[in-house]
């Protein structure tokens, strides 16, 4: 088994990487192609297949085979989903399309909430209704339920999913509705209820997530078939494993029957590759900076773990679900940099993507990028990139420079410098909203920076938000499907927790707590897990009573008792202040969600250190622009050149296929065992 | 002016960070408050404020507060805490309509930040109280009210906390006042925690840059975004737009309200709204103090003009607010004034219709009218007070190139409260809440349809206070598009149903169900240009009957 190959797939919109980990040998293996966004499937079994063989590896030999998959978000930008029918409370059929009734923006009166995903004729009702404490005001319907049948064939629907109210506590009318329609209806119409997708308090987001996976059902059946299929076909037998939001893997038939797991998991596989790494080498707090060509995604990590949070959009439209708290703003290498009509230097959320790319490529782009800006400054190697298979024209990228700091009045250097700093600052907004706004002090942390541009990016960065270290991985651009390899399968299970009186709350637990270990029990057996490989995690969702947004506390795993309650309120009033700056003890404390992660432990291969070799040499020397007043001559070191304990002397540029790394003045930079670089700055900039 | 040099990326740098601070005062205060108002509904407002009391920035909330926001620092400097009287740790509470934001459910918190002794600042909320006291629950009862003294209590301006506590003694007379002391507690509480936050970050921008070059900055956001907002103005062809629409009454058996605007552009970038034709003060809680007139005249501006630029002491200069002293848009004190969220959509529907012939592509029909009822009593099961507070919203007019959308939220961009937290929180139960078929106003572009919703209450008794319009007075649709079906509040619509006025007060008893019917909205071109494949899909989604279509566009099965 541990001999076994392990293959971990981060299908992008631009490229498809690929890491193949091989125990045996200690080997992991790099390879990126072209993504095929209309079937990723197809640029997934070609990649595998010539990966494979690159290494000399027997595709038989693969046991794990983990991808992260944007098939359903794509899905539902383009609005090419199944067709949903919805079936809901008498009296409640446009609740869908009422929703929150907030316009998108304040003073744009003209530009409106998307469309629900369900027309109002694929929206029925039923006559039912459970009031708020679970008593039945209106006895199901069931022979109403029975004659929405024929309608709902007729309609030619994917799926149906069944909406009722109050069922978040009360699941019991929409079970018997589902029941009834599936018996009717024939076995190609799905029927889903929303309480099977996240059974939370609220009912328009909790309906919209779940025809949000009902849309998707038939998108990512027909997705993980061809995949499957591929795959087998270069002789690959392992199963998939899925990607989740909230990370970790889910099993294939996991993710046939709740694919919006899946739908904000793009970020996920980045963030725990980078957890993973860092964890290795003693670093448990840490902000997760990956830059790419249109976005940063930015993320913290506290004790090794991400924060999740429930509150998310896709295309538009409310998603309840677990996800690893990622904020992604437009900032990366090809954002654009323009005047704004009042005369201000902004830079993005346009980006001049792959093609034409930034000026600097000579593809015909003529618009100063972040890219140009660091090709001006030096920082970015003005000749060539991507280990020569780039050509770099630094007269364009100049040039492009040049229109905007005419119109600004600045030299292009200044301006050089403007559009990285004016960049980072959007970055550094990002990063706030994942920790100060959450109670966290940037300076606590240490930033990992991965993804093509984001070692470029992370010292001016970290410098603004009292950062003093910085790690940059082995291989930045290819850490999400790295951190895919390392990845244990998970499910979350939630129940809210229906308003208890005082002295019931203990019960009242300890009843959700069985139902939720049912649950629990019932996906470790259905997904094949060994007793050992079994873990759980249970936390509870709390808020002072009147309020309406929870803090997650963690439990432990054990029946709940009035002290243990005590303990949990205590912990509360801790988190509160951490994160608001004070605590109300006085305040009756709300216990509103129970919820539980189940883990199985999956194997994770070894990281690879770096072999014996001599330390690397400067393979080349240019000017770099520090900051106005600081150009140096700068060593420039190869990354595959650097020896482990190796520590290289500041000023320096450190080039990679996939990244580029710079040390400034004053800061020291020493690699570790693994590869990674460690910066550490210096505590007044020079 | 300062003369420190000043580079544009420092400009926008800081620009960003002092927009970002007043951002984060009011996700903290959204995150910690215990109204539904508040965490649901965002009706509440952030601010900061130079050292002088001008307005510096503002966060992305409740149009209403935004634009009462600009002169309340430098009223209460002014007037209250001249000088050096403020001193660290200190914070200023206020709810009086005048210098706030029109009616006392409203508490506006303003904290004086200072660096190493010397005021840089100020940070500044304000958020919607469930109650403040006064003749019925939520303290925004309409009839019956002839001075703001029954409308609760009063606060002008008071150092609230002092050494950075809240003053336990001022805060046991708040709360011996309300009648959701607990609510009201935890909203002061989490209003003075922004604060406090906020203060932080703005110390150490000041600190990080100096106060000189941060003051520099602000000079220079206040004289761009007023360049920028007199640069969109002058785009109007000088001339005077007038408006004029009414609301029902001001309570039971009350004669209508005249809302008559005459807007001024003057063609080099300034704009005078003048309300000075409308009625007189009413002896009814619906009055529209001038800070109340004023945001929803400069909101309608910013809509119209597409000046999008952050609001700041600068770009609100070009923008002048006249009312008669003594009229409903600037009345004297004490008329009261609670109810006076019922005007915002009107007061926009007159400015809408006033300067739709000057812009008609950023025109549109009137917006079905909102409603704002409230639910109180002493809840059976607990014995203790409750307050449902509670926001129905419809649809928009329709547009020059477009249908208008349903159930969006109409100018103040509220959210609705769900049904399951209504529920949870009081002995209510909600019937329907669904779209009135045939409602919206025919025309090229249909109007959006129209809103019930029907409350049951589930406890022995309780007050309601109703809070509608457009009972009375059409919906108007433009350019030929016709007007929306009219609003209708129905007491018990399925036994001995009995009409109701649009602001009336009375007692519910237990299985009373209160049908709040919204008015449709406004078309926008003849109903004749509509194309036939709309009205097929508006027939077969029902938003309209075939009969409708028949009668208003002509169109039968064939067409």
């Amino acid at each position: 088994m541990a001999a076994g190959i392990h293959i971990g797939v981060d299908v992008g919109g631009t490229f498809t990487d690929i890491a193949i980990s091989v125990p045996a040998t200690d080997r992991m293996i790099h390879f990126k192609l072209p993504s095929t966004p209309d079937s990723p499937d197809r640029a997934i079994a070609q990649g595998v297949a010539l990966a494979l063989a690159e290494g000399g590896l027997e595709p038989g030999a693969v046991v794990r085979f983990s991808h992260g998959t944007t098939v359903g978000t794509n899905a539902l930008i383009q609005r090419r989903t199944g067709r949903v029918a919805m079936v809901t409370t008498e009296g409640f059929r446009d609740l869908l399309e009422i929703g929150r009734q907030v316009r998108p923006r304040m003073y744009d009166i003209h530009l409106d909430a998307p469309e629900p995903l369900v027309p109002r004729h694929l929206r029925f009702e039923v006559r039912e209704r459970r009031r708020a404490d679970g008593r039945v005001h209106q006895p199901l319907d069931e022979a109403g339920v029975g004659r929405l049948a024929a309608e709902l064939e007729r309609a030619e629907v994917d799926c149906v999913v069944v909406c009722f109210l109050n069922a978040y506590a009360w699941p019991e009318h929409e079970v018997r509705a589902a029941r009834i329609l599936r018996k009717a209806l024939p076995a190609s119409i799905q029927v889903l209820v929303s309480t099977a997708v996240y059974p939370e308090f609220r009912e328009y987001e909790r309906f919209s997530t779940a025809v949000l996976n009902g849309a998707l059902l038939t998108v990512m059946n027909a997705y993980l078939d061809r995949l499957t299929q591929g795959i087998r076909a270069v002789g690959v037998t392992a199963q998939p494993k899925v990607s989740q939001s909230a990370g970790g893997l889910m099993s294939v038939e996991a993710a046939r029957l709740l694919p919006i797991r899946a739908s904000l998991s793009g970020p996920a596989a980045g963030v725990q590759g980078a957890a993973y790494r860092a964890e290795i080498t003693g670093h448990r707090d840490l902000i997760t900076l990956d830059v790419g060509g249109t976005s940063a995604d930015v993320s913290l990590l506290r004790g090794g773990r991400p924060s999740v949070v429930h509150d998310h959009e896709i295309a538009g439209l409310p998603l309840r679900l677990p996800a690893i708290d990622v904020v992604a703003v437009g900032a990366g290498g090809g954002s654009i940099a323009w005047i704004d009509t009042d005369d201000l230097l902004k830079v993005g959320p346009l980006s001049a993507g792959a093609v034409p790319g930034p000026a600097c490529y000579g593809l015909g782009g003529r618009a100063a990028t972040v890219t140009d800006a660091n090709v001006v400054l030096g920082r970015l190697n003005g000749e060539q990139l991507l280990d020569g298979r780039m050509a770099i024209r630094r007269d364009l990228a100049e040039a492009a420079v040049a229109t905007l700091a005419e119109r600004l009045g600045l030299t292009v250097v200044e301006t050089a410098l403007g559009i990285v700093r004016v960049s980072a600052a959007t970055v550094v907004k990002a990063i706030r909203r994942v920790s100060v706004e959450r109670g966290h002090d940037p300076a606590d942390f240490a930033l990992y920076a991965f993804g093509g541009a984001g070692p470029l990016f992370a010292v001016e960065v970290a410098r603004d938000l009292g950062i003093g270290r910085i790690l940059v991985p082995p291989h930045p651009g290819i850490l999400c499907a790295e951190g895919l390899l390392n990845c244990d399968l998970v499910s979350d299970f939630v129940r809210t927790v229906q308003v208890p009186g005082q002295g019931e709350t203990v019960t009242h637990l300890n009843a959700l707590r069985h139902a939720l270990q049912h649950e629990v029990a019932a996906w470790f057996a259905a997904e094949l897990l060994p007793e050992a490989a079994r873990a759980v995690a249970w936390a509870v969702d709390m808020r002072y009573r009147g309020q309406n947004f929870e803090i997650r506390v963690a439990s432990l795993d054990a029946p709940f008792d009035p002290a243990r309650c005590q303990a949990l309120i205590g912990d509360f009033h801790r988190a509160h202040e951490q994160v608001y700056g004070f605590a109300a003890k006085d305040q009756v404390v709300e216990f509103v969600n129970l919820g539980v992660r189940a883990i199985g432990r999956l194997e994770k291969p070894p990281l690879p250190k770096l072999g014996q070799r001599a330390p690397g040499r400067p393979v080349a020397t240019r000017e770099v622009v520090f900051d106005s007043e600081l150009t140096l001559a700068t060593p420039v070191y190869r990354r595959d050149h650097l020896a482990a304990e190796q520590a290289i002397a500041a000023p320096a540029v450190i080039e990679q296929l996939d990244s580029t790394t710079i040390v400034f003045p004053g800061d020291r930079c020493t690699v570790d065992a693994w590869g990674n670089l460690l910066l550490t700055l210096a505590e007044e900039p020079g | 002016m300062s003369d420190v040099a000043l580079d544009p990326l420092t400009l926008t740098v800081i620009w960003k960070n002092v927009l970002s601070i007043a951002e984060e005062i009011g996700i903290t205060l959204r995150h910690t408050a215990y109204s539904e108002g508040v965490r649901e509904g965002d009706d509440f407002s952030s601010a900061v404020f130079d050292a002088r009391g001008r307005l510096v920035s503002q966060g992305p909330f409740s149009p209403g507060h935004l634009g009462s926001f600009p002169y309340v620092v430098r009223a209460v400097l002014d007037d209250w805490f001249p000088g050096e009287s403020l001193r660290p740790g200190d914070a200023v509470l206020l709810n009086d309509s005048a210098i706030g934001t029109g009616h006392f459910p409203d508490t506006m918190l303003i904290m004086p930040v200072f660096l190493d002794g010397r005021r840089i600042g100020f940070v500044c909320n304000s958020a919607h109280q469930v109650d403040m006291g006064g003749a019925a629950p939520g303290s925004q009862k309409v009839q019956g009210v002839t001075e703001a003294y029954q409308e609760g209590l009063r606060i002008l301006p008071i150092r609230f906390v002092r050494d950075g506590k809240i003053d336990e003694d001022l805060l046991r007379v708040v709360l011996g006042n309300v009648r959701m002391p607990d609510k009201v507690q935890g909203d002061l509480i989490a209003q003075h925690s922004a604060n406090c936050s906020a203060a932080v970050r703005l110390e150490r921008l000041f600190r990080d840059y100096g106060t000189a070059t941060v003051e520099r900055v602000y000079d220079e956001m206040m004289v761009r975004s007023e360049a920028a907002m007199r640069a969109a103005l002058a785009k109007v062809p000088a001339g005077t737009y007038s408006g004029e629409d009414f609301l029902d009454d001001y309570g039971p058996d009350t004669p209508p309200v005249r809302i008559a605007i005459d807007i001024t552009f003057d063609g080099l970038g300034g704009v005078t709204l003048d309300y000075s034709r409308s009625s007189d003060q009413v002896p009814a809680g619906l009055n529209s103090y001038l800070n109340f007139t004023r945001a929803y005249a400069v909101f309608a501006i910013k809509v119209f003009c597409n000046a999008l630029w952050p609001q700041n002491d600068g770009n609100l200069r070009p923008i002048k607010v006249v009312a008669r002293e003594g009229s409903f848009f600037n009345p004297r004190f004490p008329a009261p004034s609670g109810g006076r969220a019922v005007l915002q959509v009107r007061v926009f529907d007159t400015i809408n219709q006033a300067l739709a012939g000057a812009m008609p592509e950023r025109a549109m029909g009137a917006f079905s009218h909102w409603s704002n009822p409230n639910i109180g009593g002493i809840d059976d099961r607990t014995g203790r007070a409750f307050v449902m507070y509670d926001m129905a919203l419809a649809g928009y007019g329709g547009r020059h190139d477009c249908d208008g959308p349903e159930g969006l939220s109409p100018v103040m961009n509220c959210s609705n409260i769900p049904v399951e937290v209504l529920e949870t929180h009081n002995p209510i139960l909600v019937r329907r809440l669904e779209f009135i078929t045939n409602s919206g106003g025919a025309g090229k572009h249909r109007g959006g349809c129209g809103l019930r919703k029907d409350i049951e209450l589930r406890n022995s008794t309780a007050t309601l206070s109703l809070l509608g319009d457009r009972h009375k007075f059409d919906p108007r649709g433009l350019f030929g598009g016709e007007p929306g079906v009219r609003a209708e509040t129905i007491l018990n619509p399925d036994r001995n149903a009995r009409s109701l006025p649009s602001k009336a007060t009375l007692a519910m008893q237990r299985g009373d169900v209160v049908s709040l019917r919204l008015s449709g909205a406004g078309g926008y071109g003849p109903p004749a240009a509509r194309e036939g494949q709309a009205i097929a899909r508006d027939i077969a989604d029902g938003y309209i009957t075939a009969e409708h279509a028949k009668a208003k566009y002509g169109y039968g099965p064939g067409d």
